[in-house]
Protein backbone atom coordinates (compact mmCIF):
# COMPACT_ATOMS: atom_id res chain seq x y z
CA UNK A 1 0.00 0.00 0.00
CA UNK A 2 2.11 2.84 0.57
CA UNK A 3 4.24 2.11 -2.34
CA UNK A 4 1.26 2.39 -4.04
CA UNK A 5 0.42 5.50 -2.61
CA UNK A 6 3.46 6.82 -3.28
CA UNK A 7 3.26 6.80 -6.83
CA UNK A 8 -0.71 7.95 -6.78
CA UNK A 9 0.78 11.14 -5.02
CA UNK A 10 3.76 11.64 -7.15
CA UNK A 11 1.78 10.96 -10.28
CA UNK A 12 -0.51 14.10 -9.24
CA UNK A 13 2.62 16.16 -8.28
CA UNK A 14 3.50 15.55 -11.79
CA UNK A 15 -0.25 16.61 -13.36
CA UNK A 16 -0.21 19.82 -11.04
CA UNK A 17 3.27 20.56 -12.02
CA UNK A 18 2.36 20.77 -15.69
CA UNK A 19 -1.19 21.41 -15.86
CA UNK A 20 -1.05 24.17 -12.55
CA UNK A 21 2.63 25.12 -12.86
CA UNK A 22 3.06 23.64 -9.29
CA UNK A 23 6.91 24.36 -8.60
CA UNK A 24 8.21 20.61 -8.92
CA UNK A 25 10.18 21.10 -5.85
CA UNK A 26 7.38 20.62 -4.20
CA UNK A 27 4.17 18.42 -3.54
CA UNK A 28 5.75 15.03 -2.65
CA UNK A 29 6.70 14.28 -6.52
CA UNK A 30 10.69 13.91 -5.38
CA UNK A 31 11.62 16.64 -8.14
CA UNK A 32 13.77 18.80 -5.82
CA UNK A 33 17.26 19.60 -7.18
CA UNK A 34 15.85 18.92 -11.20
CA UNK A 35 15.22 22.53 -12.10
CA UNK A 36 15.62 26.07 -11.50
CA UNK A 37 11.56 26.72 -11.15
CA UNK A 38 11.79 26.92 -7.60
CA UNK A 39 10.94 29.58 -4.71
CA UNK A 40 14.29 31.19 -5.14
CA UNK A 41 13.55 31.72 -8.91
CA UNK A 42 9.78 32.74 -8.63
CA UNK A 43 8.09 36.42 -7.92
CA UNK A 44 4.70 37.91 -6.67
CA UNK A 45 4.37 41.43 -8.00
CA UNK A 46 1.04 43.21 -6.79
CA UNK A 47 -0.27 46.73 -8.91
CA UNK A 48 -2.47 48.84 -7.41
CA UNK A 49 -4.72 50.13 -10.00
CA UNK A 50 -6.73 53.33 -10.31
CA UNK A 51 -8.26 56.07 -12.45
CA UNK A 52 -4.85 57.13 -14.19
CA UNK A 53 -2.89 55.32 -11.19
CA UNK A 54 -0.82 51.88 -11.86
CA UNK A 55 1.89 51.27 -9.69
CA UNK A 56 3.64 48.61 -7.64
CA UNK A 57 2.64 48.21 -4.39
CA UNK A 58 4.64 45.99 -1.58
CA UNK A 59 2.82 42.47 -0.58
CA UNK A 60 2.31 43.36 3.52
CA UNK A 61 4.36 40.44 5.51
CA UNK A 62 0.91 39.18 7.33
CA UNK A 63 -0.10 37.66 3.40
CA UNK A 64 3.10 36.12 3.56
CA UNK A 65 1.15 32.34 3.61
CA UNK A 66 -1.08 33.57 0.44
CA UNK A 67 1.92 34.85 -1.57
CA UNK A 68 3.91 31.73 -0.98
CA UNK A 69 0.85 29.53 -1.96
CA UNK A 70 0.07 31.69 -5.15
CA UNK A 71 3.89 31.65 -6.02
CA UNK A 72 4.58 27.56 -6.15
CA UNK A 73 0.77 27.26 -7.00
CA UNK A 74 -0.45 29.80 -9.41
CA UNK A 75 -3.69 28.66 -10.09
CA UNK A 76 -6.85 31.87 -11.14
CA UNK A 77 -7.98 30.56 -7.74
CA UNK A 78 -4.86 31.10 -5.62
CA UNK A 79 -4.25 34.53 -7.16
CA UNK A 80 -7.12 35.71 -6.78
CA UNK A 81 -7.01 34.89 -3.58
CA UNK A 82 -4.06 36.75 -2.99
CA UNK A 83 -5.52 40.19 -5.10
CA UNK A 84 -8.53 40.45 -3.27
CA UNK A 85 -6.33 39.93 0.00
CA UNK A 86 -4.07 42.81 -1.34
CA UNK A 87 -7.27 45.26 -2.42
CA UNK A 88 -8.79 45.03 1.28
CA UNK A 89 -4.77 46.10 2.58
CA UNK A 90 -5.15 49.16 0.04
CA UNK A 91 -8.20 51.51 0.49
CA UNK A 92 -6.96 53.85 -2.19
CA UNK A 93 -6.73 51.26 -5.12
CA UNK A 94 -10.32 50.77 -7.35
CA UNK A 95 -8.41 47.54 -8.41
CA UNK A 96 -5.59 45.64 -7.94
CA UNK A 97 -3.72 43.09 -10.25
CA UNK A 98 -1.14 40.28 -9.04
CA UNK A 99 1.00 38.83 -11.38
CA UNK A 100 2.88 35.50 -10.73
CA UNK A 101 6.61 35.36 -12.46
CA UNK A 102 9.45 33.05 -12.65
CA UNK A 103 13.00 33.19 -14.18
CA UNK A 104 14.30 30.64 -17.04
CA UNK A 105 17.74 30.89 -17.68
CA UNK A 106 19.54 30.35 -21.37
CA UNK A 107 21.26 27.02 -21.43
CA UNK A 108 23.64 28.80 -22.99
CA UNK A 109 25.05 32.34 -21.48
CA UNK A 110 22.76 31.84 -18.45
CA UNK A 111 20.90 35.14 -19.32
CA UNK A 112 17.48 35.11 -17.25
CA UNK A 113 14.24 35.61 -19.02
CA UNK A 114 11.24 36.37 -16.54
CA UNK A 115 8.04 34.63 -17.73
CA UNK A 116 4.48 35.28 -16.41
CA UNK A 117 2.76 32.40 -14.80
CA UNK A 118 -0.65 34.07 -14.20
CA UNK A 119 -2.13 37.01 -12.99
CA UNK A 120 -5.84 38.23 -11.28
CA UNK A 121 -7.22 40.99 -10.86
CA UNK A 122 -9.35 42.44 -7.76
CA UNK A 123 -12.10 45.26 -8.33
CA UNK A 124 -13.48 46.82 -5.13
CA UNK A 125 -17.69 46.90 -5.54
CA UNK A 126 -19.05 50.08 -5.78
CA UNK B 1 35.15 -9.66 23.58
CA UNK B 2 35.33 -5.77 23.85
CA UNK B 3 32.85 -3.71 24.60
CA UNK B 4 32.93 -2.37 20.76
CA UNK B 5 32.82 -5.40 19.25
CA UNK B 6 29.85 -6.62 21.28
CA UNK B 7 27.94 -3.68 20.46
CA UNK B 8 28.46 -4.16 16.68
CA UNK B 9 27.59 -7.37 17.12
CA UNK B 10 24.87 -7.06 19.06
CA UNK B 11 23.60 -4.31 15.98
CA UNK B 12 24.92 -6.61 13.09
CA UNK B 13 22.65 -9.55 14.44
CA UNK B 14 19.13 -7.71 15.70
CA UNK B 15 16.40 -8.67 14.47
CA UNK B 16 15.52 -7.07 11.53
CA UNK B 17 12.05 -5.68 12.88
CA UNK B 18 13.66 -4.36 15.58
CA UNK B 19 16.82 -2.58 14.45
CA UNK B 20 15.47 -0.73 10.89
CA UNK B 21 12.55 0.93 12.86
CA UNK B 22 14.54 1.52 15.72
CA UNK B 23 17.38 3.35 13.15
CA UNK B 24 13.78 5.29 11.13
CA UNK B 25 12.78 6.21 15.01
CA UNK B 26 16.11 7.56 15.71
CA UNK B 27 16.13 9.53 12.17
CA UNK B 28 12.64 10.73 12.76
CA UNK B 29 13.66 12.42 16.17
CA UNK B 30 16.57 14.63 14.18
CA UNK B 31 13.95 15.58 11.99
CA UNK B 32 11.08 16.37 13.93
CA UNK B 33 9.61 19.57 11.99
CA UNK B 34 10.00 23.43 12.42
CA UNK B 35 7.01 24.08 14.19
CA UNK B 36 6.05 22.70 17.31
CA UNK B 37 2.61 21.57 16.03
CA UNK B 38 4.46 19.30 14.21
CA UNK B 39 7.46 18.14 16.46
CA UNK B 40 4.97 17.31 19.14
CA UNK B 41 3.39 13.80 17.87
CA UNK B 42 6.57 13.32 16.78
CA UNK B 43 8.92 13.69 19.29
CA UNK B 44 6.51 11.94 21.38
CA UNK B 45 5.58 9.01 19.75
CA UNK B 46 9.44 8.30 18.46
CA UNK B 47 10.38 8.81 21.87
CA UNK B 48 8.35 6.35 23.13
CA UNK B 49 8.74 3.51 20.65
CA UNK B 50 12.73 4.05 21.18
CA UNK B 51 12.40 3.71 24.68
CA UNK B 52 9.93 0.60 24.73
CA UNK B 53 10.85 -2.36 22.22
CA UNK B 54 7.43 -3.41 22.15
CA UNK B 55 6.02 -0.06 21.73
CA UNK B 56 8.63 0.30 19.15
CA UNK B 57 6.25 -2.99 17.24
CA UNK B 58 3.25 -1.65 17.83
CA UNK B 59 1.47 -1.01 14.03
CA UNK B 60 -0.77 1.12 16.10
CA UNK B 61 2.63 3.59 17.47
CA UNK B 62 3.56 3.40 13.54
CA UNK B 63 0.07 4.23 12.28
CA UNK B 64 0.13 7.23 14.86
CA UNK B 65 3.75 8.40 13.43
CA UNK B 66 2.31 8.48 10.16
CA UNK B 67 -0.97 10.02 10.63
CA UNK B 68 1.54 12.91 12.47
CA UNK B 69 3.76 13.03 9.28
CA UNK B 70 0.56 12.93 7.37
CA UNK B 71 -1.14 15.98 8.98
CA UNK B 72 2.71 17.96 8.67
CA UNK B 73 2.27 17.28 4.60
CA UNK B 74 -1.29 18.24 4.53
CA UNK B 75 -1.05 21.23 6.76
CA UNK B 76 2.09 22.51 4.94
CA UNK B 77 0.57 21.75 1.50
CA UNK B 78 2.01 22.53 -1.12
CA UNK B 79 5.00 23.73 1.05
CA UNK B 80 5.91 20.35 2.67
CA UNK B 81 9.17 18.82 1.60
CA UNK B 82 9.90 15.67 0.31
CA UNK B 83 11.44 14.50 3.22
CA UNK B 84 7.82 15.11 4.73
CA UNK B 85 6.27 12.49 2.29
CA UNK B 86 8.83 10.15 2.51
CA UNK B 87 8.64 10.05 6.08
CA UNK B 88 4.97 9.53 5.83
CA UNK B 89 5.28 6.57 3.48
CA UNK B 90 8.38 4.96 5.70
CA UNK B 91 6.15 4.95 8.79
CA UNK B 92 3.11 3.66 6.69
CA UNK B 93 5.62 1.00 5.61
CA UNK B 94 6.12 -0.23 8.74
CA UNK B 95 2.87 -0.17 10.35
CA UNK B 96 1.32 -2.33 7.41
CA UNK B 97 4.53 -4.39 7.84
CA UNK B 98 4.32 -5.39 11.04
CA UNK B 99 0.52 -7.09 11.25
CA UNK B 100 1.61 -9.66 8.08
CA UNK B 101 2.02 -12.67 7.96
CA UNK B 102 5.94 -12.83 7.40
CA UNK B 103 7.12 -9.04 8.96
CA UNK B 104 10.42 -9.00 8.09
CA UNK B 105 9.71 -10.04 4.00
CA UNK B 106 7.36 -7.34 4.40
CA UNK B 107 8.80 -4.45 5.55
CA UNK B 108 12.10 -5.07 3.58
CA UNK B 109 9.60 -5.29 0.35
CA UNK B 110 7.72 -2.07 1.41
CA UNK B 111 11.06 -0.21 1.86
CA UNK B 112 12.19 -1.95 -1.40
CA UNK B 113 9.28 -0.74 -3.86
CA UNK B 114 9.57 2.84 -2.08
CA UNK B 115 13.17 3.36 -2.32
CA UNK B 116 13.17 2.27 -6.19
CA UNK B 117 9.97 4.95 -6.32
CA UNK B 118 11.37 7.89 -5.01
CA UNK B 119 14.56 7.42 -7.33
CA UNK B 120 12.72 6.53 -10.39
CA UNK B 121 10.67 9.75 -10.01
CA UNK B 122 13.53 11.43 -9.03
CA UNK B 123 14.94 10.55 -12.03
CA UNK B 124 12.02 11.03 -14.26
CA UNK B 125 12.26 14.35 -13.12
CA UNK B 126 15.73 15.25 -13.88
CA UNK B 127 15.89 13.50 -16.83
CA UNK B 128 12.86 14.06 -18.64
CA UNK B 129 10.58 16.60 -17.56
CA UNK B 130 13.26 19.49 -16.66
CA UNK B 131 14.81 20.53 -19.56
CA UNK B 132 17.48 22.61 -17.37
CA UNK B 133 18.33 19.56 -15.65
CA UNK B 134 19.80 17.56 -18.61
CA UNK B 135 21.83 20.80 -20.25
CA UNK B 136 23.37 21.68 -17.12
CA UNK B 137 21.40 25.02 -16.50
CA UNK B 138 20.42 23.53 -13.11
CA UNK B 139 23.80 22.90 -11.59
CA UNK B 140 25.48 26.07 -13.32
CA UNK B 141 22.89 28.29 -11.67
CA UNK B 142 22.93 26.44 -8.42
CA UNK B 143 26.56 26.54 -7.88
CA UNK B 144 26.83 30.24 -8.84
CA UNK B 145 23.88 31.85 -6.91
CA UNK B 146 22.78 28.78 -4.20
CA UNK B 147 24.22 29.53 -0.87
CA UNK B 148 23.91 26.15 0.06
CA UNK B 149 26.28 25.16 -2.53
CA UNK B 150 28.54 27.89 -1.86
CA UNK B 151 30.91 25.72 -0.08
CA UNK B 152 31.36 23.75 -2.66
CA UNK B 153 31.89 26.18 -5.81
CA UNK B 154 34.39 27.28 -3.16
CA UNK B 155 36.36 24.11 -2.96
CA UNK B 156 36.09 22.74 -5.98
CA UNK B 157 34.64 24.91 -8.83
CA UNK B 158 37.15 27.68 -9.05
CA UNK B 159 35.01 30.23 -7.36
CA UNK B 160 36.02 32.90 -4.88
CA UNK B 161 33.74 34.08 -2.18
CA UNK B 162 33.81 38.24 -3.98
CA UNK B 163 32.67 36.27 -7.06
CA UNK B 164 29.89 34.15 -5.39
CA UNK B 165 28.47 37.30 -3.71
CA UNK B 166 28.85 39.22 -6.76
CA UNK B 167 26.89 36.60 -8.61
CA UNK B 168 24.38 36.72 -6.14
CA UNK B 169 23.82 40.46 -6.05
CA UNK B 170 23.48 40.84 -9.53
CA UNK B 171 20.87 38.35 -10.07
CA UNK B 172 18.85 39.85 -6.98
CA UNK B 173 18.85 43.00 -9.09
CA UNK B 174 18.01 41.36 -11.77
CA UNK B 175 14.61 39.84 -10.10
CA UNK B 176 14.13 42.79 -8.07
CA UNK B 177 13.71 45.24 -10.64
CA UNK B 178 11.63 42.50 -12.44
CA UNK B 179 13.67 41.63 -15.42
CA UNK B 180 13.64 45.36 -16.68
CA UNK B 181 17.39 46.37 -15.38
CA UNK B 182 19.85 45.49 -17.82
CA UNK B 183 21.59 41.91 -17.00
CA UNK B 184 24.83 42.09 -16.42
CA UNK B 185 25.52 38.53 -16.62
CA UNK B 186 26.97 35.87 -14.14
CA UNK B 187 30.17 35.25 -13.97
CA UNK B 188 31.71 31.53 -14.50
CA UNK B 189 34.94 29.86 -13.74
CA UNK B 190 36.08 27.49 -16.30
CA UNK B 191 36.68 24.73 -13.55
CA UNK B 192 32.92 25.57 -11.63
CA UNK B 193 31.44 24.75 -15.70
CA UNK B 194 33.39 21.28 -15.54
CA UNK B 195 31.86 20.79 -11.80
CA UNK B 196 28.24 21.27 -12.91
CA UNK B 197 28.59 18.92 -15.99
CA UNK B 198 30.06 16.06 -13.49
CA UNK B 199 27.48 16.65 -11.08
CA UNK B 200 24.79 16.73 -13.97
CA UNK B 201 26.05 13.43 -15.46
CA UNK B 202 26.95 11.92 -11.67
CA UNK B 203 23.23 12.36 -10.32
CA UNK B 204 21.57 11.18 -13.60
CA UNK B 205 23.82 7.84 -13.89
CA UNK B 206 23.53 7.60 -9.76
CA UNK B 207 19.79 8.25 -9.63
CA UNK B 208 18.84 6.36 -12.34
CA UNK B 209 21.48 3.25 -11.28
CA UNK B 210 19.40 3.13 -7.70
CA UNK B 211 16.16 3.63 -9.93
CA UNK B 212 16.75 0.44 -11.93
CA UNK B 213 18.38 -2.06 -8.77
CA UNK B 214 15.94 -1.81 -6.58
CA UNK B 215 12.78 -1.83 -9.10
CA UNK B 216 14.38 -4.81 -10.64
CA UNK B 217 12.68 -7.88 -10.33
CA UNK B 218 14.26 -10.88 -8.43
CA UNK B 219 17.49 -10.98 -6.85
CA UNK B 220 20.03 -10.76 -9.94
CA UNK B 221 21.14 -9.27 -12.61
CA UNK B 222 21.09 -5.14 -11.58
CA UNK B 223 19.27 -6.20 -8.51
CA UNK B 224 22.38 -7.44 -7.22
CA UNK B 225 23.78 -3.59 -7.36
CA UNK B 226 21.08 -2.50 -4.87
CA UNK B 227 23.25 -1.76 -1.94
CA UNK B 228 26.21 -0.80 -3.49
CA UNK B 229 24.64 1.39 -5.57
CA UNK B 230 22.12 3.25 -2.42
CA UNK B 231 25.33 3.19 -0.37
CA UNK B 232 27.72 4.58 -2.60
CA UNK B 233 25.27 7.67 -3.64
CA UNK B 234 24.10 8.53 0.42
CA UNK B 235 27.96 8.78 1.16
CA UNK B 236 29.08 10.94 -1.93
CA UNK B 237 25.81 12.88 -2.46
CA UNK B 238 24.86 13.85 0.98
CA UNK B 239 28.69 15.51 1.55
CA UNK B 240 27.60 18.25 -0.21
CA UNK B 241 23.65 17.89 -0.41
CA UNK B 242 22.17 20.02 1.90
CA UNK B 243 19.36 17.72 3.25
CA UNK B 244 21.11 15.14 5.19
CA UNK B 245 17.87 14.13 6.62
CA UNK B 246 16.66 12.57 3.62
CA UNK B 247 19.62 10.51 3.42
CA UNK B 248 19.23 10.00 6.53
CA UNK B 249 15.76 8.09 5.96
CA UNK B 250 16.99 6.18 2.26
CA UNK B 251 19.86 4.59 4.78
CA UNK B 252 16.98 3.46 7.33
CA UNK B 253 14.67 2.16 4.55
CA UNK B 254 18.43 0.66 3.14
CA UNK B 255 18.98 -1.01 6.72
CA UNK B 256 15.37 -2.39 6.49
CA UNK B 257 15.45 -4.63 2.99
CA UNK B 258 19.07 -5.66 3.08
CA UNK B 259 17.69 -8.93 5.06
CA UNK B 260 19.97 -10.63 7.79
CA UNK B 261 23.47 -9.40 5.90
CA UNK B 262 25.72 -8.46 8.85
CA UNK B 263 28.11 -6.63 6.51
CA UNK B 264 25.50 -4.70 4.80
CA UNK B 265 23.70 -3.68 8.18
CA UNK B 266 27.29 -1.89 9.35
CA UNK B 267 27.65 -0.73 6.40
CA UNK B 268 23.99 1.16 5.86
CA UNK B 269 24.86 2.19 9.63
CA UNK B 270 28.03 3.83 9.39
CA UNK B 271 26.47 5.60 6.62
CA UNK B 272 23.75 7.18 8.46
CA UNK B 273 26.67 8.26 10.94
CA UNK B 274 28.49 9.59 7.97
CA UNK B 275 25.20 11.67 6.80
CA UNK B 276 25.01 12.40 10.26
CA UNK B 277 28.72 14.27 10.38
CA UNK B 278 28.72 15.87 7.36
CA UNK B 279 25.33 17.81 8.33
CA UNK B 280 26.70 18.59 11.61
CA UNK B 281 30.48 19.79 11.40
CA UNK B 282 30.87 22.17 9.54
CA UNK B 283 34.01 20.66 7.61
CA UNK B 284 34.03 22.37 4.71
CA UNK B 285 34.68 25.42 6.21
CA UNK B 286 37.64 24.24 7.86
CA UNK B 287 39.22 23.56 4.52
CA UNK B 288 38.63 27.12 2.68
CA UNK B 289 41.26 29.65 2.75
Amino acid sequence: LPPLLLALVALSQIALARRAELSPWLGGGFGMFSTTDHGAARFVRAVALGPGRSEPIPLAPDLERQKLLARDLPTARNAGTLARAVLAREPSATAVRVEIWRLRFDPRTLEPRAERLREAEAHRER
Amino acid sequence: VTTRGRALREIAEADALDLAPRLLLLTLLLNPGLRWQERAALLLLASAGLLSPALARSALLWLGLGAAAAWRALHAWPHADNHDFLTLWACLAVAVSLPAPDPRAALARNARLLLGLVFAFATLWKAVLSPDFTDGTFFRVTLLTDGRFRDLALLAGGMSEALFEENARRLDAFAGGFAGAPWPGLVEPPALRRLASLLTAGTLVGEGLVALAFLWPGARGLARLRDPALLAFCALTYVVAPVGGFGRLLCALGIAQCGADRRLRLLYLGTWLWVLFHETVPWSEALLP
